[in-house]
């Protein structure tokens, strides 16, 4: 997947975010998006993820030549923000269920551990337990499972290991960089410096021209 | 097709495990209707009361024991950001079909509760040859204001449209199906004879509620559209 931003302008009624904005973000790498707070890190992701729609250009997204749009893309994407929160009244594993059934994957129990493992929880801490009485990191682990089992081939994450330990940090780099390997397209938005070695490649928001 | 029902009852069984363990939202329902049906049922008590007043009580009931449910159907999404979460994994269309599923299903076992209480409370009368035509009355009513309360609510979860929107589409969106289905109550209240044709308003209005819902919320759910 590619995803190509054409002459992308977005302005909310107070303010401008983006003017003509032109980058092309190419899979196999981690690109993150840095800049202060407000600059524009999660809108930038969201844009990236169709979530909305800019106020004049494009943002394309490109299956080798075949441009996806819609539900197609959306099936392609994962994302991780603090925008995006579990059902409090499920538990854990039902709420892992649920996600990856409506993307049409049906997890059988062995997946499920699998997935517990690699985001570093002990399945019997988190298996009866609703998800609204997770520890926050708790909670953010569990939503990266989901993330992980949407396999998708574009990944978003907007400052994805919020709340997460040193260990939580390093599988977070970890995954991000064995899934690029095998070809996805990372958007990583940080202000973090200990992720900034993870990058492949950086787009620095503090020094965008923001007049038109 | 296949994937869209499979994720549609994903929603709906979500929905019931979550109404099963927070019992808030249809209890209030519950005890809205039957406080409604014993005040109307103490206050007509003994007089002679018309077809037309009862069927319309009946309706009134049911139109407000919906609203008491369907206006929540997406506002746990709405204010806790799951809705982001929805829409990211999940389709808009199987997440509306899901929730209207369970509204309906929901609002159809309350109306039948009602249906017999007031049966009792009012000594009516649904002469017997005609109780599959109220029944599949009730069913083409209890549906449209499911599916148009469902999509009302998912218009004003949804960042495009603001909040004084569902109040406001009420009226003009839930009147053709009232309209048609309390007219029905009445004739069958009165037991006065009429053909199948009769249910035709309400069937067709369903159907378009679906089709204009579907059509529509890809592009009201989704900013990219
Ligand atoms: N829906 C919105 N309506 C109006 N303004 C918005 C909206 N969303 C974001 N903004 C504004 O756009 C700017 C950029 O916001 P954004 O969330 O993208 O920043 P960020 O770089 O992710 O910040 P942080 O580091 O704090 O996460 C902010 O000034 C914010 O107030
Ligand atoms: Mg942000």
């Amino acid at each position: 997947m590619e995803i190509i931003f054409e002459n992308v302008s977005l302005s909310f009624p107070d303010k401008t975010i983006f003017s003509s904005l032109n980058i092309n973000l190419s899979p196999g790498k981690i690109i993150q998006v840095v800049g202060e707070n407000g600059s524009g890190k999660s809108t930038f992701l969201n844009l990236a993820a169709h979530l909305i729609r800019p106020t004049s250009g494009k943002v394309m997204a490109f299956c080798g030549k075949k441009e996806l749009n819609g539900e197609a893309y959306r099936k392609k994407i994962a994302m991780l923000s603090p925008n995006m929160q579990l059902y409090d009244n499920l538990t854990a594993k039902e709420n892992l269920k649920f996600f990856s059934k409506l993307r049409g994957e049906s997890l059988d129990c062995n997946e499920i551990a699998k997935l517990w493992e690699r985001v570093g929880l002990r399945e019997e801490n988190v298996r009866h337990k609703y998800a609204g009485k997770l520890s926050t990191g708790m909670s953010q682990r569990v939503k990266f499972a989901v993330f992980l089992a949407a396999k998708a081939d574009v990944w978003i994450l907007d400052e994805p290991s919020a709340n997460l330990d040193d260990k939580g940090r390093s599988m977070i780099i970890k995954e991000t960089k064995k899934a690029t390997q095998n070809g996805a397209l990372a958007l990583w938005a940080t202000n973090d410096e200990r992720e900034r070695n993870a990058a492949d490649e950086i787009i620095d928001l503090s020094n965008i021209d923001r007049v038109s | 097709m296949k994937s869209l029902i499979c994720q549609t009852l994903t929603v709906f069984r979500k929905e019931t495990v979550a109404a099963a363990r927070f019992k808030g939202a249809w209890l209030t329902m519950l005890m809205f209707s039957l406080t409604a049906l014993s005040l109307t049922s103490f206050v007509f008590k003994g007089t002679a009361t018309d077809s037309a007043i009862l069927s319309a009580i009946y309706w009134i009931i049911i139109f407000f024991s919906a609203m008491t449910s369907v206006d929540r159907l997406f506002m746990e999404e709405e204010f806790s950001g799951t809705i982001q979460m929805l829409k990211v994994y999940g389709g808009a269309i199987p997440i509306l079909f899901g929730k209207m599923l369970y509204g309906f299903l929901l609002l159809l076992i309350l109306s039948i509760i009602i249906t017999f209480l007031f049966v009792l409370l009012f000594d009516g009368n649904i002469p017997l040859e005609n109780a599959v035509f109220f029944f599949a009355n009730l069913i083409l009513g209890v549906f449209g204001l499911s599916a148009a309360g469902a999509f009302l609510a998912a218009l004003s979860a949804s960042a495009k449209v603001k909040s004084g929107l569902f109040a406001v589409l009420m009226l003009p969106v839930m009147l053709p199906v009232l309209l048609p289905v309390t007219e029905v109550t009445t004739k069958i209240f009165e037991g006065v004879a009429f053909g199948v044709s009769a249910l035709i308003p309400a069937l067709l209005y369903d159907l378009v509620l679906m089709l204009a819902s579907s059509l529509l919320f890809d592009y009201i759910w989704y900013d990219d559209l």
